[in-house]
């Protein structure tokens, strides 16, 4: 029965479908069908053979990761940098959204979205070069700066306990004007009249910020942490490689999964192994998501993704 | 209606597939014709000149009335001349063998990426520049490339196989199989030091013959030029082997390493028998090289961060931040044009051992490939027999074009046109990416000096030495894993120890060994000299 519905609601609603199909037809091709390509991670890969004709191989591909003695490190460093970035990301993309919302120079509105979105266009590489003149501990403009002042210079390269806090600032730099952006569209979709009314009430500002714009952003907040969350071990490989690379002062400190792999394999090129990690940080990556989502649905159903 | 569209929809469906199945028919079928139509000429003139050529007439004509294009890869950039090269270099193809060629780029930053890629999907791709060190040897075995015979090579490309040492054939195969067509002169080039006479004479310090003898050069620089870091280093590959260097220098035991897995053998030694480094005599000499590094970093000649510096220490040295920069005698041509422009008084130090000898450079060590299932695997070696044999050829895809890119001077020497400065050619010689060609077929540059030239003559007089592993490929293909684990710990620990940018040099080394263990060093030890006994019993029986 249930079948005939779908049939006829298909029918009935055709023009709706036909328009939804463009995106089907790419998700199937970009997103569904390379899925199969998984079982690369389980196999001797060789070009005669190809993806289905290689030899199984087991779990081999994975032995490495675990051999390096490393994947628990890696692991850890990949979630807690993630988890980091994320609060920041959320954090300070909500601030900036409700402070341009509240802002009435229309000027100055633009301008300074314009300002914070720009970083986003910004290469890593670009950026890794730039950072590597200020801190470089010769001729860095931060060392510079400490020498006029009589000084000692410092390394900022060989002490971890600096990336602590570079990272996550130079993560929320880049990506902040984009997140507020989203915010801000979710901001403007809020009903005037609320705050038609918290005036008429006599709420300050700061009032109608805690009491109506808040709780009204909480839904889209938590999608997108979900949604976040569930790139947890997926590493920002461009900014650790571009700025940390193969510094062995900060390895411990800074290496995550996909530095790992990327350095253990830019010599052997075989794709087993590299689909290998890739596959288990989907793996992870899905109980995660799993997880918190179910967490969220105990909480509130109506925020949960599914 | 809707009924009648999906009827509809089926029809044009059909439609579709009948065309181009028909169009699939009609192609087919017209092919033989055509080609056949506009064979007959271009056939007999090629004969004709092949015969010519090779001067053997028992050979039959090689059939090439059909115009193909051979597409294929090259490593590095394309140089702002290179349309006008190969428009030039078409014409020449497309009159003796009927074939024009499509090149393009792997750029450095994506190769270990976009290399294997180019393998994978060989339908289009009729040729790839391969190299021991773009893992010609991994790739091979795992069937990348298209197999080649020696009767293959002697057949289409006569010119090159009579005037390459057969060695070489052997030295390039992989588990008996050859996959390259080989650089037919085995290159002088050797790393070098490149530093500065100008400053050094300015300062009073005796001549520098080996990087031992560094540290008084530096230490001038360090306290005269406070623009210039003595060595400022990169993370790029060539910078980071100066203890190696160090420890060559230190006598009659040059050193040879298994990819830097903490392996070594000694080069004179025949039997090639590998040493840990944590065994004497190797022991020793590795802390007395990787002290002078540490002393070296401390005392700030070597920059700090030199892992985050992109900058390589050779174009700092261009750019006169660096008193010294490392190179091969190859790659330091260039330079030693723009320094000339500078005012630089460059001179070169050869990084050999404490006999002034080095490991001869590999015949794997740059090539041509075909992948496999590539189409035109004849035309294409006919094509390279001419790039890489023919001296009007050579020149071209090597140098440019005669007269704007550059000329040759009274003497036989190379040289820029007037009004063209190295910065202004648009074909700089080597740099689009033919590092495959004859080059005993080369003119010296006007602008060496007088101790390159010497260095040159050196090298192929007494610097060059044939080690025992000589044309062996290492196969860790079983040893993935361990292989893969090792890396991450040599790039951990063994590469600050060998820059000198850690606590102590001797605990270093002790943890080094202890992460390379728990990573399989034992089985990838044990592996390596297995190959290499089976390698030095065959070489000895022959």
């Amino acid at each position: 029965m249930d079948e005939l519905k779908t049939l006829y609601d298909i029918r009935k609603h055709k023009v709706l479908y036909m328009m939804f199909l463009p995106i089907a037809i790419y998700f199937l091709v970009f997103s569904y069908f390379p899925m199969a390509g998984i079982i690369i991670a389980f196999k001797d890969y060789n070009y005669a053979g190809g993806i289905w004709g290689s030899a199984w191989s087991g779990w081999d591909n994975f032995a490495y990761f675990f051999k390096s003695g490393k994947a628990w490190l890696v692991t850890r460093n990949t979630i807690g940098y993630n988890v980091v970035f994320l609060a920041c990301y959320t954090f300070f993309s909500v601030a900036v959204a409700i402070f341009i919302a509240e802002m009435r120079s229309k000027w100055f509105k633009k301008t300074a979205q314009s300002f914070m979105l720009l970083p986003y266009f910004v290469s890593w590489v670009i950026v890794a070069a730039f950072v590597y003149n200020l801190f470089n501990y010769e001729f860095g403009v931060v060392n510079t700066v400490i020498g006029w002042f009589g000084g000692e210079p410092i390394d900022i390269y060989g002490s971890p306990r600096y990336w602590y806090f570079l990272l996550p600032i130079f993560y929320v730099w880049k990506w902040v004007g984009f997140g507020s952006i989203l915010y801000l569209a979710a901001i403007m979709g809020i009903d005037q009249e609320c705050y038609e009314a918290a005036v008429i009430d006599g709420a300050t500002v700061f009032k109608k910020i805690y009491y109506i714009t808040i709780p009204l952003l909480m839904p889209t907040m938590i999608i997108l942490v979900l949604l976040g969350l569930g790139r947890v071990l997926r590493g920002e490989f461009d900014m650790f490689y571009q700025l940390i690379g193969n510094n062995s002062m900060l390895m411990d400190a800074t290496d995550i999964v996909d530095t790992l792999v990327f350095r253990s394999l830019v010599g052997t090129p075989d794709f087993g192994l590299a689909s290998a990690a890739g596959f288990y940080q989907s793996v992870l990556c899905f109980v995660i998501i799993l997880a918190v989502n179910g967490a969220v649905k105990l909480y509130n159903k109506e925020y949960s993704l599914f | 209606m809707a009924g009648t569209r999906k009827k509809m929809g089926h029809f044009t469906l059909l439609a579709v597939l009948l065309a181009s199945m028909l169009a699939g028919c009609s192609k087919n079928n017209e092919t033989p014709s055509a080609s056949g139509s506009s064979s007959a000429a271009p056939t007999k003139a090629v004969a004709t000149e092949s015969a010519s050529a090779t001067s053997s007439a028992s050979e039959p004509a090689i059939d090439t009335s059909k115009e193909v294009n051979l597409k294929g890869y090259l490593i590095g950039e394309a140089p702002k001349g290179l349309p006008e090269v190969v428009t030039e270099l078409n014409s020449r193809l497309k009159q003796d063998i009927n074939a024009t060629l499509e090149i393009d780029y792997v750029g450095y930053s994506d190769m270990s990426t976009k290399y294997p890629l180019i393998l994978t999907n060989s339908g289009g791709t009729d040729w790839i520049y391969s190299a021991n060190w773009l893992n010609y040897v991994q790739h091979a075995s795992k069937g990348a490339f298209m197999e080649l015979t020696e009767e293959m090579i002697k057949k289409y490309m006569p010119t090159y196989y009579e005037s390459i040492d057969k060695e070489a054939f052997k030295a390039a195969s992989v588990n008996g199989k050859l996959y390259m067509v080989p650089a037919p002169a085995r290159s002088p080039s050797i790393p070098v030091a490149v530093i500065r006479g100008d400053l050094r004479k300015k300062y009073g310090i005796a001549e520098i013959k080996r990087l031992s003898d560094l540290a008084p050069y530096f230490e001038a620089i360090k306290k005269n030029e406070p623009d210039m870091i003595p060595a400022a280093l990169s993370s790029n590959a060539s910078d980071l082997t100066m203890m190696y260097s160090l420890m060559a220098d230190q006598g009659q035991a040059p050193i040879q390493l298994i990819n830097g897995y903490g392996l070594a053998y000694f080069m004179e030694d025949p039997t090639a028998k590998l040493m840990a480094f944590d065994e004497e005599p190797l022991k020793s000499k590795l802390l007395q090289a990787a002290g002078t590094m540490k002393e070296w970093y401390d005392a700030g000649y070597i920059n700090r961060n030199y892992f985050s510096n992109k900058v390589n220490s050779l174009d700092a040295f261009d750019q006169g931040k660096s008193s010294i920069g490392f190179a091969n005698t190859i790659s330091v041509r260039r330079y030693l044009d723009t320094g000339k422009e500078k005012g630089y008084d460059i001179e070169l130090i050869p990084l050999v051992d404490g006999e002034g000898k080095t490991m001869a450079p590999e015949w794997t060590s740059g090539g041509i490939s075909i992948p496999a299932g590539a189409k035109n695997p004849e035309r294409t070696l006919m094509a390279m027999d001419r790039i890489i044999s023919h001296q009007d050829y050579n020149y071209l895809v090597y140098f440019g074009i005669e007269g704007k890119n550059y000329v040759l001077n009274s003497e036989g020497k190379l040289e820029l046109p007037p009004g063209v400065t190295s910065k202004t050619n648009t074909y700089p010689p080597d740099a689009a990416g033919f590092w495959f060609t004859d080059l005993r077929q080369f003119p010296a540059y006007a602008s060496w000096s007088d101790q390159y030239i010497q260095l040159l003559k050196d090298i192929q007089d007494h610097m060059l030495y044939d080690g025992p592993l000589t044309g062996m490929n290492f196969n860790f293909e079983s040893l993935k894993a361990e292989v893969a684990a090792l890396t991450t710990v040599r790039t951990q620990y063994l590469l600050p120890l060998t820059m000198g940018s850690v606590k102590d040099v001797n605990e270093a080394l002790n943890t080094f060994m202890e992460k390379a263990k728990v990573a399989g060093f034992q089985k990838i030890r044990d592996e390596a000299q297995k190959q290499i006994d089976a390698y030095v019993q065959t070489k000895s029986s022959k």
